[in-house]
This record gives structure tokens, sequence and C-alpha cells, in this order.
């Protein structure tokens, strides 16, 4: 059997034997969890100082944007991230303006805020979904005590100790969002960084980054962290090992697998190029 | 009144719906037909729906999973356009349509928009509650819906044009899986790449908004097409002059646009 | 008549009016703004009411017929009188909504979408080829990207990542621009046919 005829065998393989082998190249390193080297990039690390050099008591703004399908991608970030504000004595007021946002707040809260001895109320708080896109955004940072009456556990937004200290966009020091579509950091660029200054930091999907690159580059945007990578290295930054780091033993072997289908895709297709050409 | 960082926007804005409008006009009263370059996706719905009537096998259409109360609304409005035709054609040749909605407010307008197409064949009979199908809110419940269409009812076409998102690759590549064959169609940067890999026709970005101009040749989508196309010339011009003038130096228009045309 | 002509009326009427509001500094409009996203909120959850509404009558006749895969609609049923209703009636910060979303519609969100690996994996192997110089080019760019994304991008090189970074920002937004600009005056066209009553699609009309 000729090289070009072998190529040609392996070109024409059943897809499903492709799939197991994808499948097992994710598999294995979740599994059997590999120390994967992270080399910490500006994104994340500029985050990272912005939080440092926040007083304690600073309040931080979280918008949970995430929705279910892209949890492995951003949930990460938010935890790791969270988890640095707790750590530094910062307020951290949870939002969200997408449906699925406050299940993972919750998550969030009982795998960070409760195991460290958090005060709900006093520490961090809740205040849940509000419907209505941008223009929700735009309401709360103008009045967050008339855009939420009841937090997300019904609990009196008036009553709540840290809200008093949080009436408008003014009484806040960080903004961080967490989106997976949607108007993502663009929305909140118009409504918090122009009309207030705020410092806004974005942790997207990575195909959603670059849209970002022009608000980074305009100095909008503090820092743009992507995906599963950026959570890894701030995980790597806090010393918290979470799900950002624990996948990319995975997306690592997927990611050489891929290239290795392609390699062998094309060097099929130019072993029998003269094939093709003759007929 | 105007907030002055928006009088260049403001400004664009109207002139860009005059030029449009003006064109539309023209075309209205009988101005001669402009020149179309061939879009091989557009021509290729026609060839979609004499695939499905020749194989006696559905055909999938869907609009995506944007809604209309955001910014993606433009681009299901126009994916609703082919249902239109579609649900025409498949009136006309008696075949089989099946449209899957994930939006509630689009399943609402997609209903209607289909029966009237079939309305328009002279077969309102053949548009049946199962034509039109809302599968769920949550994008990966819908997607996984669609997945499950693909594998029961294995559909000759699959026309999926409007505003796509994570889910894209992964119904078009079934689609093929399946058999079909696949117009895709969006104006969502991130997923047209995806769209260009796994579809045998794709519609990048504004070509979605031409589908009435193409299939019906409607005079008022003809000029919108045209006068779109000189709002492009402009935007080509402005850049390469803000390109030649930052190069050299001179910033007057970057800032000039930078400060009025937020 | 009034069926044709009201919506259009509404329609017109209230795009105006939020079109106006992002260039006009009147509060006024800003309150009308306002208002109309909240109406746009509550008509979102009735369509959503209606189309569970469609949904149930599509599986209840499913399972009626026995047609095929009717187990699955019998699933389909159960899911949604349990988690919707079992939702609404105590609220999503109840454990036992807490549980259905972390252990089941989590998890078989997360599935779903971990499916498209494979479809990259099989697409990637059939139509990645380098079947002319752009083609070459484009590739080239991917593996790049691929590798600044993962820790062995940085172990091979150090200016991989720098590279995945620049092809990000400097070739593929140039694209990127390009297709947004001409995406964003085709929208500005169909938006100006419907605020005129030209384009009828979202009435039932359509391209034929």
């Amino acid at each position: 059997m000729s090289f070009a005829d072998f190529m040609l065998r392996v070109q024409s393989v059943d897809t499903r034997i492709i799939r197991v082998l994808v499948f097992l190249a994710i598999l294995i390193p979740l599994v059997n969890p590999l120390p994967v080297p992270m080399v910490v990039t500006d994104a994340p690390r500029t985050l990272y100082d912005f939080i440092e050099q926040l007083p304690p008591g600073s309040v931080m703004l979280v918008d949970t944007n995430i929705s279910a399908a892209y949890r492995p991608t951003l949930y990460g970030t938010a935890e790791a991230v969270f988890s640095h504000a707790m750590r530094r004595g910062l307020r951290v007021v949870l939002t969200s303006f997408a449906p699925e946002g406050p299940m993972f707040n919750e998550q969030m809260i009982e795998s960070v805020a409760v195991p460290a001895g958090k005060v709900y109320g006093v520490d961090y708080v809740h205040l849940g979904y509000r419907a209505g896109g941008e223009g929700a955004v735009a309401e709360v940072l103008r009045d967050f005590h008339g855009a939420y009456d009841t937090d997300f556990h019904g609990n009196r937004v008036a009553d709540i100790p840290i809200m008093q200290d949080v009436r408008t966009a003014r009484d806040v020091s960080l903004v961080v969002i967490h989106s997976a579509g949607g108007y993502a950091g663009g929305g909140w660029v118009r409504q918090a960084v122009d009309p207030y200054g705020l410092p806004l930091a974005v942790s997207v999907t990575g195909v959603m980054a670059p849209s970002h690159y022009p608000y980074t580059d305009a100095g909008q945007i503090i820092a743009l962290l992507s995906d599963m990578k950026s959570g890894a290295e701030y995980e790597t930054l806090i010393q918290r090992p979470g799900v950002s780091l624990a996948g990319m033993g995975a997306q690592t072997f997927a990611h050489i697998l891929i290239i290795l289908l392609i390699f062998l895709s094309n060097v099929s297709y130019f072993a029998n190029r003269g094939r093709r050409a003759k007929k | 009144m105007i907030y002055p960082d928006k009088y260049l926007s403001l400004f664009t804005l109207l002139a860009f719906c005059a030029i449009i409008y003006y064109q539309i006009r023209s075309q209205q009263q009988g101005a001669p037909l402009p020149w179309m370059r061939p879009i091989s996706g557009l021509s290729a719905i026609d060839e979609a729906v004499g695939r499905a009537t020749e194989m006696g096998r559905p055909i999938h259409f869907s609009p995506g999973v944007g809604g209309i109360v955001d910014e993606e609304a433009g681009q299901v409005l126009a994916g609703l356009q082919y249902l239109g035709y579609l649900a025409e054609q498949a009136g006309k040749y008696d075949i089989p349509l099946i449209a899957t909605m994930r939006n509630p407010i689009v399943y609402t307008m997609a209903e209607d928009i289909a029966k009237e197409g079939f309305a328009r064949a002279g077969a309102p009979e053949k548009y049946t509650p199962e034509t039109v199908r809302f599968l769920s809110d949550a994008q990966m419940a819908y997607a996984a819906g669609v997945l499950g269409i693909f594998k029961r009812e294995k559909p000759a076409a699959n026309v999926m044009i409007g505003a796509w998102y994570a889910e894209t690759m992964m119904l078009a590549e079934a689609a093929t899986n399946a058999g079909a064959i696949s117009i895709g169609g969006t104006a969502r940067l991130f997923q047209i790449p995806y769209l260009v890999v796994t579809c045998d026709y794709v519609l990048i970005g504004e070509e979605i908004f031409a589908g009435g101009a193409y299939l019906a040749k409607d005079r008022v989508q003809l000029g919108s097409l045209r006068g779109q196309d000189i709002c492009k010339a402009i935007c080509a011009v402005v850049l390469a002059a803000g390109i030649v003038l930052v190069t050299v130096g001179a910033t007057g228009l970057r800032d000039f646009i930078a400060q009025y045309g937020r | 008549m009034a069926t044709k002509t009201m919506p259009s009326a509404i329609l017109a009427i209230v795009a105006t009016v939020m079109i106006l509001d992002n260039f006009l500094n009147i509060p006024v409009l800003g309150s009308l703004s306002s208002e109309i996203r909240i109406w746009g909120v509550i008509i979102a959850a009735f369509a959503l009411g209606l189309a569970s509404i469609n949904l149930a009558r599509f599986h209840v006749v499913r399972v009626a017929r026995q047609t095929t895969d009717w187990p699955y609609s019998v699933a389909c049923l159960i899911a949604m009188a349990a988690f919707g209703l079992g939702g609404i009636a105590a609220g999503p910060g109840n454990d036992y909504y807490r549980f259905y979303f972390a252990n089941f519609f989590s998890p078989m969100a997360v599935a779903t979408m971990g499916m498209t690996i494979f479809f990259i994996a099989t697409a990637a192997f059939r139509a990645v080829t380098i079947r002319s110089l752009e083609a070459g080019v484009l590739l080239a760019a991917a593996l790049v990207v691929m590798l600044g994304n993962i820790p062995l991008g940085d172990a091979i090189s150090p200016h991989i990542p720098d590279a995945a970074e620049w092809i990000r920002r400097i070739p593929n937004m140039a694209g990127q621009r390009g297709i947004l600009i001409t995406s964003a005056i085709g929208s500005i066209a169909f938006g100006l046919r419907v605020l005129i009553g030209l384009e009828r699609t979202q009435f039932g009309a359509g391209a034929g």
C-alpha cells in the first residue's frame, strides 16, 4: 500500500473514531489531572493588581450574565474574582441581567463566601435578576434602591446594611461583568464608564473578546479576560485552583488533537493531489 | 436638546436614511433595475426547495436564537423573510416545512408568516400546528431539540438564516450528517466562520438582508440595496481619508468623529 | 384595514420614541422609553406563556397518537410540569429549584454545548485543508491562535501568545469591522423600511 493510499484511508476513517479520540482526549486529563504550567498574561494581572490596591470596604459590583451552557467557560473566572474580592475585604454586590445568572451567584456564594465566614448583607449581597437588558443596567446604576425593592431572597433592600452605602453608581469602586452574550462590555461601557467613569473589567467568551478590543484600547475597559484560560491564570494568581485550572489539561489535549487532525487531513490532501489532478 | 456627542451620529443616520429612501422611491417610480451581483446562497434556496420536492423530505428553517427586543432584531426579521418565501414554496410544491423557534415572540410572528405563506400559495390547509414549533427558550435545549428533529425527520434542506449564537456549528454539522443541504446566514460576526466551514452556502453579514430583493425582485428591496451600496461607498471614502490623514499625522477628522460621533 | 394599519402605527410611534431618546436629551422621551422597555419585558413574558402552551399541546398530541419517540414527549411534559410550575410556585431561591438547576438543567446544557467539540473535530478533519494560498494563510493563523490559547503555546515560544493576540486584534478586527459596518447599514435600511411601512415581514407578508 502506498503512502497516498494509506493517507486516503486515514482521511476516510469513520467519524465515530474521531469522536472517540476527542472524548478520550478530554476525559483522560479530567480524570488524571495534569499539572499545566500557566503563564499569567496582562489582563488577569491588571485586574488582580486593581483589586489588590482597592481599600478594604470598597464596593465591587458584579454582573453574572452567564447561562448554563457557558458555565465551564466563565464560571471559574467569576468564582476566582469573587474569592479574591472576599479575601481583600471588598464588599460585593452581586446582580444579574440574565435569567440564569442568579443561580450562579448563589453557587459562588455557597462555594466562596459561606466557607470564608462572610456575612450576608454586610460583606456581600445578592440582588438577583433584573429584566430589561441594557435599559435595566442604566436604571440600576442610576438608583439601586429604586430598581430593586427586594434582594434575591426577598429581603427589603432598604434594610440591608451594605446597601445603606450603595445607592448609585458613584458608590461603586469597580464593576466586573461575566458575560456570554448580549450587550456585554459595550453596554456596560455606555451605561457605567461613559456617564460615571467607573472602572470596568470584563470576562467574556473567546469569540467575543475581539469585539471588546476597541474598548480596551480606548481605556474604557481596564481588563479583558477571555475564556477559561484567563480564569485559569486568575486562579493561579490567587493560588486557588478551581474549575478553570482543572479544565486546562483537557483543553490543551483537545487543541492538540484537533491540530493533529488538521495536519493529517492536509498530509492526505497533498499526498493525493496528483491523483485528483489525473482524474 | 441633542446630546452634543451625538450630532454626527444623528446626522449620519438621517443622511443614510434619506439616501436609502430616495433610492427606494426611485425604484418605485420605475428607475432602471440596478445590477445585482449573484449571491450563491440566495440562489441555493430554490435549489433547496427543489431538492426537498424530489426527495419528499421536509425543509427545516430557523431564524436563529435571537429575539426582537435586542440588537439582533434586524437579523431575526430578515431571517423571517425567508420563512414566508419557504412557506409559499412549501404550499406550492406540497413539501413539509418545519420551522423551529427559540424565542417565544418570534414564534408568534413566525406562525402568522407561515400561515400567510401557505395562503399565498393557495394551500392554507397545508399549514399545521406542527409546521412552526417552539422548542425551548433555553439556548442549548433549543439546539438539542433541533438535533432531534434532524435525526428523526431527516430534512432534505436546512435553512438557518438569522441571529445565531454558539449552537451554529452543531446544528449545521448535524444537518450535513442527516444528509441535508445547508444554507446559513448571519450578521453576528462570531458565528460567520462556523457557517462558512459547515454550510454548503453562506450569506455573510448584510447579504441576509437582501433576500427580498433576490427572491421576489421587489423594487422596494432593490432600491434599498442600491441605497445601502451608496452608504457603504461613503463609509469607504471616509475610512480611506481617515487612514491617510492619520498616517500623515493629521488627526482632525478622527478627533472630530470621536467627539461628535458616539 | 385597522388590523393592518394599527400595528404599523404602533410600531412607528414606539420606534420613533426609542430612536429619538437615543439622540435627544428630553426627559419625557427617557421616561417613555423606559416604560416601553418595561412593556416589552411584559409582552415577552406573555409570549413565553403562549409558546409554552403550544409546546405542551404539541407534545400531548404526540403522546396521544404515540408517534415516533413519544416517550421523550412524556419526559418533556413531566419536566415542564415539575420544574416550570414547581419553580413558579417555589421561587428560584428554593432548595428544590436550586437542586434542579445544579443537577439537571446546568449539566444538560453544558453537555449539549460540549457536543460542539465533536462537530468541530469532524469539520476540521473534513474541511480545513490548504486548497489555496488564502486557505493556507487562514490555517496558519488558526494554528497560531489555537496554540496561543493553551499553555503549550507559551511552552513552545513566548511569541506565540503575542502572535495570537496580534492576529485577533489586527487582521481579525479589520475583517470584523468591515462586516460590522455593512451589517449596520443593512440594519438601518431594514429598520427604515419597517418604520415607514414598506417592510411587512413582521405582519405576515413574506419575501414572496
